[in-house]
């Protein structure tokens, strides 16, 4: 039950190889997920919240703009606040080939739903969490 | 709506291994041994996977010439396919002179 304190939401990639941080490298097909936790502003964990997992697409170009976040998984935290994509939900790229100005193209693909997205990815690609 | 900070995916692209075969045709009109100040030399490369844009170079007789070209640098975009044509105006001096010659071509920048 919400106490009217700000929710704060803390997320990170897992890269199955033992790696969990806010910025994580994959290679072609490696599944990674997406985990963190929910607690409000005084620090206390939040159980039972419901978590959105988003894929946020930005134009392949400077100056970068957004342009739709892709849907990919509800998740609810534990009684400790935490959250994590079960491995029905991971998510990998795949390396379709390279744009004619050399950055390579990759289809995010996620368990469920199969192909995300597909396009050119110049930098990297971004993640996110939210609660209401 | 609460949002969580951004969590960034790097991709770390496959290493695929290239290999390049050279062929090379001579349209001398019947001349035998071609004539360096008439007849022009093509060097077709084909790559073993995707190298669009990606520049090859001649060498003959273990020395560089100078001359190359990039993949996809022809009428159709083929990007495993490059041409590297020597003309009598652009002949290397190894070709100009008489005997036999060994040409390869290597990549540059990748």
């Amino acid at each position: 039950m919400w106490d009217g304190r700000l929710k704060i939401v803390q997320c990170f990639g897992d890269d199955g190889k033992g790696n969990v941080t806010a910025s994580i490298t994959v290679g072609n097909g490696q599944k990674f997920w997406l985990k963190g936790y929910v607690k409000n502003e005084i620090g206390t964990p939040l159980a039972n919240e419901r978590v959105e997992i988003w894929f946020d697409e930005y134009s392949p170009d400077p100056p970068y703009t957004y342009r739709k976040s892709w849907w990919l998984s509800t998740q609810y935290t534990n009684i400790d606040g935490y959250f994590d994509q079960s491995p029905y939900d991971v998510e990998w790229l795949e390396y379709v080939g390279l744009s004619s100005d050399g950055f390579p193209i990759l289809r995010l693909m996620q368990a469920k739903m199969g192909k995300i997205w597909e396009g050119k990815v110049r930098v990297n690609l971004g993640f996110k969490a939210t609660v209401t | 709506m609460v949002e969580s900070n951004v969590v960034t995916v790097t991709f770390q692209a496959p290493v695929v291994v290239v290999s390049l075969n050279l062929q090379v045709s001579i349209d001398t009109k019947g001349n035998v041994p071609y004539d360096p100040s008439k007849d022009s030399i093509w060097f077709m490369v084909t790559a073993s996977a995707d190298c669009y844009g990606k520049a090859v170079k001649l060498i003959v007789d273990g020395v560089d010439t100078g001359v190359m070209n990039n993949f996809g640098n022809n009428p159709v975009g083929d990007k495993t396919h490059v041409n590297i044509v020597v003309t009598p105006s652009n002949m290397p001096a190894q070709l100009k002179t008489q005997g036999s010659h060994t040409c390869k071509v290597v990549s540059v920048g990748w």
